[in-house]
């Protein structure tokens, strides 16, 4: 019993640090632009099926598929923000409340995404045969015995990597400066010559390429199908309100506590129920602390 | 230099600047006074692209800049102190000046002109390393004010600087105006300190329910008895 849920444990701390690496993308775009992405997911999803072409085609792995995914992907989030989002924001300058029609552009593109994807691919569950998908970690102490595939432990590792180099890029270069100017005070950045809507467009172009490696480090473990977009997009809203909106370390204990409740409740009660576990721990902490663990008031 | 004319602007389908027009000349000081909720910094935000300007024309040094974004009005040289100071709080008092140039062409004389702001404010320099949203009231202003001089502007705005300033902090910032046009400056201000700004400034423009209803030198506002009573409280 105590080495199951020792087991669970570990499994969900390697589940959780995926969850984490995914809804950092989420968490700096909403810590910079105010817009809760609701395409996340799908762009997610979107990517995994480009590294599924990239290496059905030219038995490119994932991995290496980051280098040319990446980049595309940025500049989807850029365009994104650009051409959907700017302009909505433009039209409402000068009056006091943003629009509903924010949260409702990016609803739209997330829908419009996956239901692309599923008339091209159908809904067929695709897996990439990769090295690291195939190649085990065995750890053993005594009686216990724990076993996993190494791209699980890399997805968890890419929590903290992903997140390390968003963190510098905010906290250390002159780009993150500006960033951190308009994520604190929009209309003062202005002022001083900062470039808000190009500021917001590179944010998001960053958020979505932290998905898309992300996105890389999933499809060498999990299932390339079009609604999977929209199961770790819900689960990376939750975890970034959890966390902290905003916060890139809250992010990854986000995905840490998820991961581990979710694998750990496994243990007791079925799946299903515990994945409900997560939902009410984090309507426990909508009541509790809305600005979630390690908030800084939605900023980044 | 800056040449407003008949601008309307509000927010949503709310007028409440309704057709103003104002001038500033080169090295001027003008003042800009009124009671609260008269659209003072409406009539800033307008110019300032920060809400769109509903008709009318904003000039300056003979280009268009009529609704242009905020940061492009910026590149045209027109800073501003925002009423409430509006920085960056948990930014160190040297990431909020470099904010203020950031700019391709701002960014080169960073340096030099931040060791300037240093000399010009020094209580600055000792805390340069400190969040901006810790310091006293009177220090974010000089924050504000050095973080809008960082881009050497041609004319610096300022929308209510002494809001909340004790009386030596006023003095001193007033001093403080006073060097920044003898450097070549034209400065706008919004102000309650009706006397004291009145006395520095080459004019003045008195707003009333988002209109002009008086202009004049500085001096010669200073007298007026309308004036007086409605202000100044003599
Ligand atoms: N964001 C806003 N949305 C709607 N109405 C606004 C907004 N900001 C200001 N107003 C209204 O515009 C009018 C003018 O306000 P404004 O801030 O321009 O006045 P002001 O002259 O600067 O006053 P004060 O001296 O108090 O700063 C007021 O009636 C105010 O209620
Ligand atoms: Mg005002």
């Amino acid at each position: 019993m105590l080495d199951s849920v020792l087991l669970a444990l570990i499994y969900g701390i390697l589940q959780g640090g995926a969850y984490g690496a995914i809804a950092l993308g989420l968490s700096v775009i909403f810590g910079v632009t105010r817009v809760t992405n609701f395409a996340h997911g799908a762009m997610l999803m979107l990517s995994t099926f480009l590294y599924y072409e990239l290496f059905t085609r030219f038995g490119i792995d994932p991995y290496i598929g980051i280098l040319l995914v990446t980049p595309v992907l940025y500049l989807l989030g850029m365009a994104t923000q650009k051409f959907l989002i700017t302009p909505l924001l433009k039209k409402e300058r000068g009056t006091t409340q943003d629009p509903a029609s924010l949260l409702l552009i990016t609803l739209g593109l997330g829908y419009a995404i996956s239901n692309l994807f599923m008339m091209i691919y159908g809904s067929d569950y695709k897996t990439i045969p990769t090295a690291a998908s195939r190649s085990y970690l065995t750890v053993e102490i005594g009686d216990f015995l724990f076993t996993t595939q190494w791209s699980r432990v890399i997805a968890f590792l890419a929590a903290f990597i992903i997140g390390f180099a968003l963190w510098f890029i905010i906290n250390k270069t002159e780009l993150g400066k500006k960033i951190r100017a308009v994520s604190q005070n929009r209309d003062a950045a202005a002022i001083c010559g900062v470039d808000v809507y190009k500021t917001y467009a590179v944010a998001f172009g960053l958020g979505i390429a932290a998905v898309a490696v992300a996105g890389a480090c999933l499809s060498e473990y999990y299932f390339v199908q079009p609604q999977v977009g929209t199961l770790f997009g819900t689960k990376s809203f939750l975890i970034v309100v959890l966390g902290g909106l905003g916060s890139i370390p809250g992010a990854i204990l986000g995905g840490l506590i998820f991961g581990i409740v979710e694998s750990v409740g496994a243990q007791f009660i079925t799946s299903s129920a515990s994945s409900m576990l997560t939902f009410i721990l984090f309507m426990i902490m909508l009541f509790i602390r809305p600005s979630g663990l390690l908030g800084k008031g939605g900023k980044v | 230099m800056l040449d407003v004319k008949e601008l309307r602007a509000g927010y949503g389908d709310i007028e409440i600047v309704h057709g103003i027009s104002l001038k500033v000349l080169d090295n001027q000081i003008v003042a800009i006074v009124g009671a609260n909720g008269a659209g003072k910094s409406t009539f800033i935000k307008a110019l300032m692209g920060m809400i769109p300007v509903k008709k009318g024309t904003v000039t300056f040094d003979g280009q268009d800049i009529t609704s242009l974004d905020t940061n492009k009005i910026c590149d045209h040289g027109i800073t501003l102190i925002p009423e409430g100071r509006q920085l960056f709080p948990q930014m160190t008092v040297e990431e909020n000046l470099d904010i203020g140039a950031c700019t391709p062409t701002t960014r080169k004389d960073r340096d030099r002109k931040k060791e300037e702001m240093f000399e010009l404010l020094p209580r600055l320099r000792e805390r340069a390393k400190q969040m901006a949203g810790t310091l006293s009231g009177g220090e974010q202003q000089m924050v504000a004010t050095a973080r809008a001089l960082m881009s050497s502007p041609k004319l610096l705005v300022m929308d209510e600087p002494s809001w909340g300033l004790a009386p030596i902090l006023v003095t001193e910032l007033f001093q403080t105006i006073e060097t920044v046009r003898s450097e070549g400056t034209a400065v706008l201000i919004i102000e309650q300190n009706v006397a004291t700004t009145l006395s520095i400034a080459d004019w003045g423009y008195v707003f009333e329910n988002g209109n002009v209803t008086m202009e004049g030198a500085g001096s010669e506002l200073l007298c007026d008895e309308g004036l007086k009573k409605a202000f100044l409280g003599i």
